[in-house]
């Protein structure tokens, strides 16, 4: 049977340990030499420092709720993005960091002048100063960063040379957003008084329009509640029960009247020719009038004072008794030659003409009452929805402008139509500190990608040997290469040194020891000198 | 770092060593490839110099001589870089050119080692063409006469591919033995060798890795298998006396 030997694809740890131990100098050289390079590059490279300022993007400051649909704008403004980028392009506008330039003064260091004076004398067109202060906002500009934070806050992070100079650019550049934003507001503010008091006068004028329209339209309702409102849906029935008898009484009296005038044709006299009047009469008849209203309010109110109405019948009873006992004697005085049943008819008829106005206009009265409250049925429903609206517009008016004089009064109603129109509340929720260990370069982050590269190239360059190198590594190398068995394989003389050249045994040593020297050399001829002449981090304050 | 190399191989023959071990293993296969009588004659070459031929042709000499106890002579075919005598311990003069040039009656006899079954013959002061010594049977004759007077003849030769003798000598030999150093020797110089040694390829009777650089797995190496190299007071130990353990190796 034939057997086919399959290529084993097994990892085998211990020949991957074995070729580690062999290749232990390969390995080693590449790290050594990266990580020498790090080295060098962590010490020659000039630190930084970055000082950082948490900043409040807050909200626009509350305004009272009358107030909120005037100063509410557009929802978007509000977003956190975009208040960020506002505050971006505050801090990079050319304005700002020119300002951030003079404070920290920028422009005077010496050097910095004498640069810009070669400068501007080979350009010609541009002062020292302004080449000065335009590499100054140049510089400023690749130093000041904003980084989003949780919520509203941002954080500004300045760069410097030194732990004081990172500290003095953050601190500056949030002391001059403080102002600047203070003073925007307060002129903005100052701006919109005007706006506001004008407001406040057009409201004013609104509130007093609805105020009298409300007057007015109360005015109107008391007025029809005078004439009518003492019948109402319980009495109702009543009034009209009144309104029935006094027609009955009327017919009554008129009927009584119309034979009274019969009898006096019959007998052949005029007695309407000469009806019967004298003032006490006539005060009489008025009186009359009066109580038989009273009567019927009376009546109608009959639930809430029933002793009055009986008084009230007693009173009109003795009325028309006085009246009858005016009669008797007006129809006495009148001339001779009439007779005692024509006086006695005059004097009956007079009285029923009295109780007749009276009952007439008892009757009226008490009609019109009826219809204003049939009317009254008919409109309710309106006039209580226009009393409403006009309530709600006056007491709407009146919170308004109460609102606009107490902000306006306070300045706040123009704060926050400046806050709403900007969007930007600024507050420094943490001021610049001074930085402990430098940003960059980050010693540990350097070393270990160094470190970790160096590992990469070891291993590439190991792998490289194995796979590329055309020398015999195997028994199956030499084997297929020779075409004839290996019969053995020798190993090293224990204490024998290893065959070849020492180059060429030595080398990975010979050049990790030549890394180590140039680092050495590197780093005490360029570094050491450097650092003795730089100020420590701690106290090179002033350094700009 | 490496230490100073020995003297000479005799201070290192430790019979219990890994190279020693290896040694006997190879001569063991090399006496089950061959009928009795025959391939005495082995010609140890390689492709190219500093693979270790030299050192590995006199340990199988001296391991046949001192475990297996055979009759055995060590050659130094190799007159342009001899290092032989050196190993031994012997002077270069007279040797193996001499020899080839000597009147055919006239014989130089091996030179007895510390070791009493092993003789060698250096490689001598050339003092002409080297590869003209070979000319006329020269070479042959002078293998007739060891021959017949050991069991075992090792010559470790020159390079086969800058060099013309082992080629040369090959053809008289019973035996071709090559030598390779694993993680040195270039796959393309192998390739070259092959193709020279193509009209006695026959003769190849197999390859020998030297493993000097430790290039080969981790199972090649005696470390592995937790083996401790000899103290100095195991190395003075005398060798054992009785002679009956010897391997069928060179036997006649």
């Amino acid at each position: 049977m034939e057997i086919t030997e399959q290529p084993s694809h097994q990892i085998d740890l211990r020949a991957i340990f074995w070729k580690a131990v062999h290749y232990r100098w390969v390995l080693a050289f590449p790290i050594l030499a990266v990580g020498c390079a790090g080295f060098l590059y962590v010490k020659m490279t000039p630190s930084r420092y970055d000082s950082h300022v948490i900043i409040s993007l807050g909200d626009r400051l509350k305004v009272s709720e009358a107030l909120e649909p005037l100063v509410k704008t557009s929802q978007g403004s509000d977003l956190p993005k975009e208040r960020m980028t506002l505050l971006e392009n505050r801090i990079n506008s050319r304005p700002f960091l020119n300002e951030v330039a003079v404070r920290l003064g920028m422009t005077n260091d010496p050097a910095v002048m004498q640069e810009a004076t070669a400068a501007a004398a080979r350009l010609g067109d541009i002062t020292p100063k302004e080449y000065a202060l335009r590499a100054a906002v140049m510089s400023l500009a690749g130093r000041i960063r904003l980084t989003p934070l949780q919520g509203s806050l941002v954080r500004l992070t300045a760069t410097g040379s030194s732990p004081r100079a990172a500290m003095n650019v953050a601190s500056t550049i949030a002391d001059l957003l403080l102002e600047e934003n203070q003073r925007a507001s307060e002129q903005r503010a100052q701006a919109r008084i005007e706006f506001s008091s004008e407001q406040s006068a057009v409201y004013e004028e609104r509130l007093h329009k609805s105020e009298a329209a409300l007057e007015a339209f109360q005015k109107s309702m008391i007025g029809r509640g005078i004439s009518s409102n003492e019948v109402t849906a319980d009495n109702v029935d009543r009034a009209k029960s009144l309104i029935r008898d006094s027609d009955e009484e009327i017919e009554q009296i008129r009927a009584r009247l119309q034979s009274g005038r019969a009898e006096a044709a019959t007998r052949g006299d005029d007695a309407d020719a000469s009806p019967l009047s004298s003032p006490a009469l006539s005060s009489l008849d008025v009186r009359l009038t009066q109580l038989e209203i009273n009567y019927a309010l009376g009546a109608l109110r009959e639930d809430q004072h029933p002793g009055g109405v009986i008084s009230i019948k007693s009173q009109i009873g003795q009325v028309r008794q006085l009246l009858f006992q005016e009669c008797q004697s007006l129809s006495l005085a009148m001339p001779g030659g009439i007779s005692d049943e024509a006086r006695n008819a005059a004097a009956g008829a007079a009285l029923d003409r009295a109780i007749l106005h009276s009952l007439r206009e008892k009757r009226d009265r008490v009609q019109r009452m009826v219809a204003a409250y049939t009317r009254s049925l008919v409109e309710s429903p309106s006039q209580q929805i226009d009393l409403q609206r006009l309530q709600a517009e006056v007491t709407s008016n009146r919170e308004l402008l109460l609102a606009l004089r107490k902000e306006e009064s306070s300045s706040n109603i123009s704060e926050a139509l400046e806050n709403s129109q900007l969007g930007l509340q600024i507050s420094v929720a943490e001021p610049a500190q001074l930085p402990l260990s430098a940003a960059f370069p980050d010693r540990k982050k350097i070393m270990g990608t160094a470190l970790l590269l160096g590992g990469l190239l070891s291993v590439g360059l190991v792998l490289g040997i194995e796979r590329f190198g055309a020398t015999l590594r195997s028994i199956e190398d030499a084997e297929r290469e020779y075409k004839a068995p290996v019969i053995g394989a020798i190993p090293r003389v224990e204490g024998w040194p290893r065959p070849g050249s020492f180059l060429l045994n030595n080398w990975p040593v010979m050049a990790m020891t030549l890394v180590v020297v140039a680092t050495t050399v590197v780093y005490f001829t360029q570094v050491v000198p450097h650092s003795k002449h730089a100020p420590s981090p701690a106290t090179s304050g002033q350094q700009r | 770092m490496s230490k100073s190399r020995p003297r000479t191989l005799f201070q290192d023959l430790d019979i219990d060593a890994p190279h020693v071990t290896e040694a006997r293993r190879i001569l063991q296969i090399l006496s089950r490839g061959r009928k009795d009588g025959e391939r005495r004659v082995y010609l140890v070459t390689s492709a190219c110099g500093g693979e270790g031929k030299s050192t590995i042709c006199s340990m199988l000499a001296l391991v046949a001589a001192r475990i297996f106890h055979r009759k055995t002579l060590i050659i130094d075919g190799d007159m342009h870089r001899p290092t032989l005598h050196r190993l031994l311990g012997l002077t270069q003069h007279p040797g193996l050119f001499e020899a080839l040039r000597a009147p055919e009656s006239e014989i130089i006899a091996p030179r007895a080692t510390p070791l009493p079954m092993l003789f060698a013959l250096p490689s001598g002061v050339t003092r002409g063409p080297i590869a003209g010594a070979y000319e006329d049977g020269a070479f042959r004759t002078l293998l007739e006469k060891y021959r017949s007077a050991f069991d075992l003849i090792f010559i470790d030769a020159a390079p086969a591919v800058p060099a013309v003798e082992p080629i040369l000598m090959a053809e008289h030999v019973d035996a071709v033995l090559i030598v390779a150093m694993a993680g040195r020797t270039p796959a393309s110089l192998a390739r070259r060798l092959n193709q020279i040694l193509t009209p006695v390829a026959s003769k190849i009777a197999g390859v020998i890795l030297n493993n000097a650089a430790e290039e080969l797995p981790y199972y090649h190496d005696y470390r592995y298998y937790g083996y401790k190299p000899p103290t100095v007071q195991q190395q003075k130990t005398p060798p054992p006396a009785n002679r009956s353990a010897a391997s069928p190796a060179g036997r006649r």
